[in-house]
């Protein structure tokens, strides 16, 4: 006749009735639960706060420190001077992959400054300009007439060329510099700051860290009309023009103003 | 090369029939001891409850154009959606009914003419509480549920280990039908988990689990949930280490068997798979860090050719050899031999084409060739069928016999209406729990 019943207590007792089993079984379980005890406490420790704080939105604000790249001093990227004969159209490209853009630095919008031969503000240039008569010491000229563009058309440079904020082209008969500009970096504005919703700074800042604006080559277009004055000074059928490029990088800083 | 495709469907077709079949197939079984008909019962329906899951994720996969198991809804179309209450809910009841079938199959803990009622009426109860709950609460509890399975598991690894030191003991060869099933069983629950052994013990699945939280929006897991995660994973971990010791000792002393290569071929894969999570952590971490980066292609192929793989064939098959190899169906009876020949035939061969399928997905495999070899497959199980059926159903004995040997079962005589209405009150807790998602899907 069989002893065992069927209840509990002599089911648990057939299961560790070898020692051999009570043995081996009790490591076991003392090691599944080490394993359950130190993963729980690196998750609940370290994983879990991390996570509701990347999960929470936060209110950032973005400020951008603006400089010009410039390699030797001189606050320009490129200067590019020249003589033009009358009627002279000429396009003049100033390589952008060569320039030295600092390290989390991005080009954000390139300035180019043209300036005619008599100017005023011009370096070295003293006289003043009355009705498109340039007037000094060494006698009068008439005022060249000049134009500048921006070619976007089969441009590679990278930019923003429907920008609001870019001066594409512009002409000059008063010997006044002509003042262009082409805005790279998408939606960039020189000294905003912006406020910015995101989970944690990098994702703030990630609309402000894309590689590949302001690459390829800026192309400027110099029309040329010189203009001949019959009053006192020398005959005039050149003109020296300089062309001065800025390229102005920005590098972008979060810092966090509230969590929502 | 075909496109990557999902292999949740495949999963839900194969688990739906062989869920019907298996519950067909044990009414069927009249002669068998009571540990045999409600094991099998039992194991139909999680096969159910698991086909219905998938078949769920599968049109969750459909709506957000996305695939596999994890789904990011970027576009909110599934937070209040009756296929995610569903889905969890199908989930819930079918951890409920693993967690119960430790208690009868292969060592029944409880041997009392009350065990099918009482376990019918807990899966019931506790199925409608804890779906409830779940959507009460979005959720964020519920991989709590795992918590139940540790009796469960418990019991699993102490028949794995009490027999198979005897066995080594003693030589008896019998023993080994007894920790062959409690071992099959532990692969065919945490299968997937055990896969993810080496990164679980050096701790490196918290970042998964942490990258997880961040990426999917339908995954917000309370610390209570975050727990019942992390435990699965070390049962995972800790249940394939003990089988690869335990084997290992057993293969010194009597020899390699089939089981002992499935074990250290799973062991080697969670290594290999350890290392290469290792490996690309910065990844894992970017989405806490900076922002999501992918996963390279060849981690995803690697993942859809061992853990998913795994998961979504291979625990079927497993579920299929336990019902077929332990005689838990009658399938020597002339009335079931021709249903479940059909049913072998059937999931070798949805298998087979879908790993055809799935290597067609990263091989530049001309499809005519994949199509000679489905029909090469299709030739050999056709020609083999007599030898894979004999195979399959080498072991001939049922667990019953060898614990009735020892005279640790109890013949319990339970009135065969117990079975059905276990059946009946499954369906119906399944058909009202549907009901409740439907119904809070539409109110909120």
């Amino acid at each position: 006749m069989s002893d065992f019943d069927g209840s509990f207590g002599a089911i648990i007792s057939n299961l560790f009735k070898d020692n051999g089993t009570k043995a081996a079984y009790l490591p076991c379980v003392l090691a599944s639960a080490l394993i359950f005890s130190y993963t729980s406490a690196d998750l609940v420790l370290n994983q879990t706060d991390l996570v509701d704080y990347v999960k929470t939105e936060k209110n950032w604000n973005i400020v951008f420190e603006n400089n010009i790249v410039d390699d030797n001093g001189d606050n320009l990227t490129f200067e590019f001077d020249d003589i033009w004969a009358d009627g002279d159209v000429k396009v003049i490209d100033f390589f952008l992959d060569d320039i030295p853009v600092d390290d989390g630095h991005f080009v954000g919008y390139i300035d180019v400054k043209v300036i005619p031969e008599e100017c005023n503000g011009r370096t070295g240039s003293e006289g003043r300009c009355e009705n498109g008569i340039w007037i000094s010491d060494g006698g009068e000229w008439e005022c060249d007439s000049i134009s500048a563009t921006l070619l976007g058309d089969n441009s590679t440079l990278t930019g923003q060329w429907f920008d609001s904020g870019n001066t594409l082209s512009g002409s000059d008969s008063d010997c006044e510099p002509i003042y262009l500009r082409i805005v790279t970096y998408p939606n960039y504005n020189l000294h905003q700051s912006f406020n910015q919703t995101a989970v944690n700074e990098y994702q703030a800042l990630s609309p402000w860290t894309v590689e590949g604006w302001g690459d390829g080559v800026v192309s400027v277009q110099i029309n040329l009309d010189v203009n001949t004055y019959g009053g006192f000074g020398p005959a005039d059928d050149s003109e020296e023009i300089t062309i001065l490029v800025s390229v102005h990088q920005f590098n972008p800083t979060a810092s966090l103003v509230s969590e929502q | 090369m075909a496109e990557s495709q999902s292999l949740v469907p495949v999963a839900a077709i194969v688990d739906l029939i062989l869920g019907f079949v298996t519950i067909a197939l044990v009414r069927r079984s009249g002669d068998k001891e009571w540990v045999e008909k409600f094991a099998g019962l039992i194991i139909g329906w999680i096969l159910v409850l698991k086909g219905l899951e998938y078949t769920f994720t599968s049109v969750m996969e459909t709506i957000v154009a996305n695939e596999g198991l994890w789904i990011i809804d970027s576009s909110n179309n599934l937070q209040d959606s009756f296929f995610r209450f569903a889905q969890r809910t199908c989930k819930t009841i079918s951890i409920l009914l693993l967690v119960f079938l430790p208690f009868v199959y292969p060592y029944p803990i409880l041997q009392r003419k009350w065990n099918i009622k009482v376990v019918t009426a807990s899966i019931c109860v506790l199925s409608l509480i804890l779906s409830t709950i779940s959507i009460l609460t979005d959720y964020r509890h519920s991989d709590g549920e795992w918590f139940m399975l540790i009796p469960g598991m418990m019991i699993l690894v102490l028949v794995y280990i009490r027999f198979l030191l005897m066995e080594i003991e003693t030589g008896e060869n019998s023993h080994r039908r007894m920790s062959l099933v409690a071992g099959l069983l532990l692969i065919a629950m945490l299968g997937e988990q055990m896969t993810y052994w080496l990164a679980q013990v050096i701790s490196i699945n918290n970042d998964f689990l942490a990258r997880f939280a961040v990426e999917w929006s339908l995954w917000e897991p309370s610390t209570f949930g975050w727990l019942g995660t992390n435990l699965v994973l070390s049962m995972g971990a800790s249940t394939i280490l003990i089988l690869l010791f335990f084997e290992s000792w057993r293969t010194y002393h009597m020899g390699i068997s089939g089981f002992s290569i499935i074990v250290y071929l799973v062991g080697i894969v969670g290594f290999t798979a350890g290392i290469v999570d290792y490996a690309i952590m910065d990844i894992v971490r970017s989405c806490v860090e900076t922002e999501c980066e992918s996963f390279p292609a060849a981690f995803e192929i690697w993942y859809d050719f061992t853990s998913e793989t795994l998961v979504y064939l291979f625990t079927p098959l497993i579920f299929m050899y336990i019902l077929l190899n332990f005689d838990i169906i009658d399938s020597d009876a002339s009335e079931n031999r021709w249903l479940t020949r059909i049913m072998v035939i059937l999931m070798l061969l949805i298998v087979s084409s879908s790993v055809i399928e799935l290597l067609q997905s990263f091989l530049p495999v001309p499809e005519m060739i994949s199509s000679a070899a489905l029909a090469m497959v299709v030739a050999i199980f056709i020609g083999w069928e007599e030898r894979i059926m004999t195979n399959l159903m080498r072991e001939g004995d049922t667990v019953s016999q060898k614990l009735m040997e020892m005279d640790e079962l109890i013949l319990l005589k339970i009135d065969e209406r117990d079975y059905d209405i276990m059946s009946a009150s499954m369906a119906s807790v399944v058909f009202f729990s549907l009901i409740i998602c439907a119904l809070y899907s539409a109110v909120i």
